[in-house]
């Protein structure tokens, strides 16, 4: 075998060693992701429309912004009323489509109190780039 | 005798002053040449489209155009640059460089040849003129409720350059097989060739399936069925399993012939025969088939369970693997070259960079939970343009300086070269990277007015977009010029042959045979 053939395979091996490695850890991290909604302490029901969001509480009050307290786990029920949309919160990293059918599920546990935007993520029409909403930690 | 006549003639004025030899020519050489005029006038167009946009992006609020106009801009760029450049110029180097490989007279039916390229011309001007505005990716239900007439128009354009694209490939798969010479087989078929094989392949298993997602969207929109919309029982995701089942392999088949046309004139510019061969040819034939495995990844944040999306994420890492490979085998073949600076052996290893950064990216987002958060984010644009212009692209750009003294017997200018490889280099990463940058700081794509704390890194990338036109107007200037008055070029500008490559090897070997006969 020449060097080349060394570095070769030296470079296939240790690219399949990495790539089991995020592969392993992506699949914790995403199945740790998806256990917290069993155990949610309030379920905040979310309507996307073009192009605006609607939060509904669980005693059937409508607000524009999305209220929680900081510690609280949340799971919000997303529903769209037309188009795919999806609810984007870039300060915690997280992303779900809103998929007219059916009801994706998004839990998550903000810790610090503040406001973060919320944006829509899938093209959904004109209106895309100013579909936002506002998430108010308490 | 009367085709003698006519062959003498036709060197006397060029095919191409003639409307009538440009309509009705059947000939590889000039259909491939056809196919080069028509992908660089729309790398033209959509760069102008582009850099609209960067015009726009270059203050938070929207006030060069209005939204929807934008958003039609980044529909019709995004087709076209998938569509009208970065397919059909490699068709073109197919069409001019496949039989002059494998030593064929032409291509198996010649007047199929000539169909799907005119089919071209009619899908551009159906979707320049329907001007849709929902996203190259047509997600539904949008696509079924936006009552415009353009989407139709975008489908049916879709369907004519689908179909195109289908003939064009049994084309090249029957040509392949059966119209090379005695001495070229499968274990010394130029890598070029083996890259055409294999996308081809891909082309007809993949295209079907978009049209059949077409077909139902059509129906969805004027016929009043409901395949994608949920009220009838449909589902919107069905359109993204068939949308991306193409999608998906649809990068291998813009990237296989540019990787291939890279095995070609890489060894040929450093005077070192290809390392490898056997393991570039293999992980083609391997990246087409993975491939098709991977298509789920543009689909990690649709709800799927994740025991559903893991086997995916293996994929797109598993296929990353045979691209490493591809890499490893060009560098040890740069190893020990004699490495030339000129203008197509930079482009060359700028492709090889920019690939290894664009391909590393795009390895980033197989992790599930990385992508939830750059999941339609300008991270996504950033890796796929570095891959399309920074690599796709630029193995283009190389292949074109490369074969220029081929095609017009003329020189361009190597200076101009080099000013447009360092304004298309620096123009990229300085357009790119802060997309990459913006998407990981939570900037989403397809956004006509943005967050103002994203303006920096906006203005920086729209500098960079204006780098790139410049870059690519002095190209085509040095092009078209060059053509005019170049310098006289020699047959074997790259001194391929006497290296003992030459740069067509069935034409070299049925010269060799006529001269021995002769």
């Amino acid at each position: 075998m020449t060097s080349v053939r060394y570095v070769e395979w030296g470079t296939i091996i240790g690219a399949a060693i990495l790539f089991a490695y995020i592969g392993i850890a992506s699949w914790f991290t995403a199945s740790q992701f998806e256990a917290q909604a069993q155990e949610a302490d309030i379920t905040i029901e979310v309507r996307a429309r073009q192009f605006a969001w609607e939060f509904i509480y669980p005693d059937g009050t409508r607000s524009a912004e999305l209220h929680i307290r900081a510690g609280q786990t949340v799971k919000l029920e997303l529903i769209s009323e037309d188009v795919i949309h999806s609810f984007y919160l870039k300060d915690f990293g997280i992303k779900r489509d809103v998929v007219p059918g059916r009801v994706n599920v998004l839990t998550f546990t903000p810790m610090k109190p503040g406001e973060y935007v919320i944006q829509c993520a899938e093209f959904c029409g004109s209106g895309h780039s100013n579909m936002r909403a506002m998430l108010i930690v308490e | 005798m009367t085709v003698t006549q006519s062959r003498v003639e036709k060197q006397h004025t060029p095919w191409y002053k003639s409307l009538r030899r440009i309509l009705t020519t059947t000939h590889h050489t000039e259909i491939g040449m056809l196919y080069f005029a028509f992908s660089y006038i729309f790398l033209i167009v959509g760069g102008l489209f582009a850099l609209w946009m960067r015009w726009e992006l270059a203050t938070p609020e929207g006030n060069v155009v209005d939204a929807n106009f934008y958003n039609s801009l980044f529909t019709v760029h995004g087709t076209l640059m998938i569509f009208f450049w970065a397919t059909p110029v490699f068709f073109g180097f197919a069409n001019y460089m496949v039989p002059k490989m494998i030593g064929a007279p032409d291509l198996y039916y010649p007047k199929l040849n000539a169909l799907s390229f005119w089919l071209l011309p009619v899908a551009a001007a159906l979707l320049l003129i329907g001007w849709p505005n929902i996203g190259w990716t047509g997600y539904a239900p949008l696509t079924v409720i936006q009552p415009d007439i353009g989407v139709d128009m975008w489908i049916l354009s879709l369907h004519i350059v689908g179909t195109s694209s289908i003939i064009g490939s049994l084309n090249f798969i029957v040509t392949i097989w059966r119209l090379r010479r005695p001495g070229i087989n499968f274990s010394n078929m130029p890598l070029f060739v083996w890259s055409i094989a294999v996308t081809a392949f891909i082309i007809i298993l993949a295209v079907p399936v978009l049209a059949f997602g077409l077909t139902l969207l059509l129906l969805d929109r004027n016929f009043g069925t409901q395949f994608y919309i949920p009220e009838g029982g449909g589902d919107p995701i069905l359109w993204q399993h068939l949308f991306w089942f193409f999608g998906h392999p649809e990068v291998y088949i813009l990237v296989l012939p540019a990787m291939g046309i890279i095995s070609e004139i890489l060894p040929r510019l450093v005077k070192r025969p290809i390392y490898g061969y056997k393991a570039i040819a293999y992980s083609t034939v391997l990246i087409g088939v993975l491939g098709f495995g991977v298509w789920a990844h543009h689909m990690f944040t649709t709800g799927m369970s994740i025991n559903a999306l893991a086997p995916f994420m293996l994929m797109t890492m598993a296929v990353a693997i045979p691209s490493g490979i591809k890499v490893i085998n060009w560098e040890a073949t740069l190893y020990g070259g004699k490495i030339r600076f000129n203008t197509p052996t930079l482009f060359t290893l700028s492709f090889i960079g920019t690939f290894i950064v664009g391909g590393i990216t795009g390895v980033f987002q197989a992790g599930i939970p990385v992508d939830f958060h750059l999941q339609d984010t300008y991270f996504v644009v950033g890796h796929f343009h570095l891959i399309l212009f920074g690599a796709i692209s630029q193995a283009a750009f190389a292949a074109t300086y490369y074969y220029f003294p081929h095609f017009t017997k003329r020189m361009y200018s190597e200076t101009l070269g080099k000013v447009h490889f360092i304004s298309a280099n620096v123009g990229q990463y300085l357009l790119y990277i802060p997309m990459l940058a913006l998407g990981l700081l939570g900037m989403p794509r397809r956004y006509y007015e943005y967050l103002p704390e994203f303006q920096g890194l906006h203005a920086i990338a729209t500098f960079g977009a204006i780098l790139i036109g410049v870059g690519t107007i002095i190209f085509l200037l040095n092009l078209l010029i060059s053509w005019k008055k170049g310098p006289a070029a020699s047959p074997d500008p790259w001194d391929a042959a006497k290296n003992g490559m030459p740069d067509f090897m069935g034409e070299a070997m049925n010269e060799v045979e006529a001269q021995r006969h002769g």
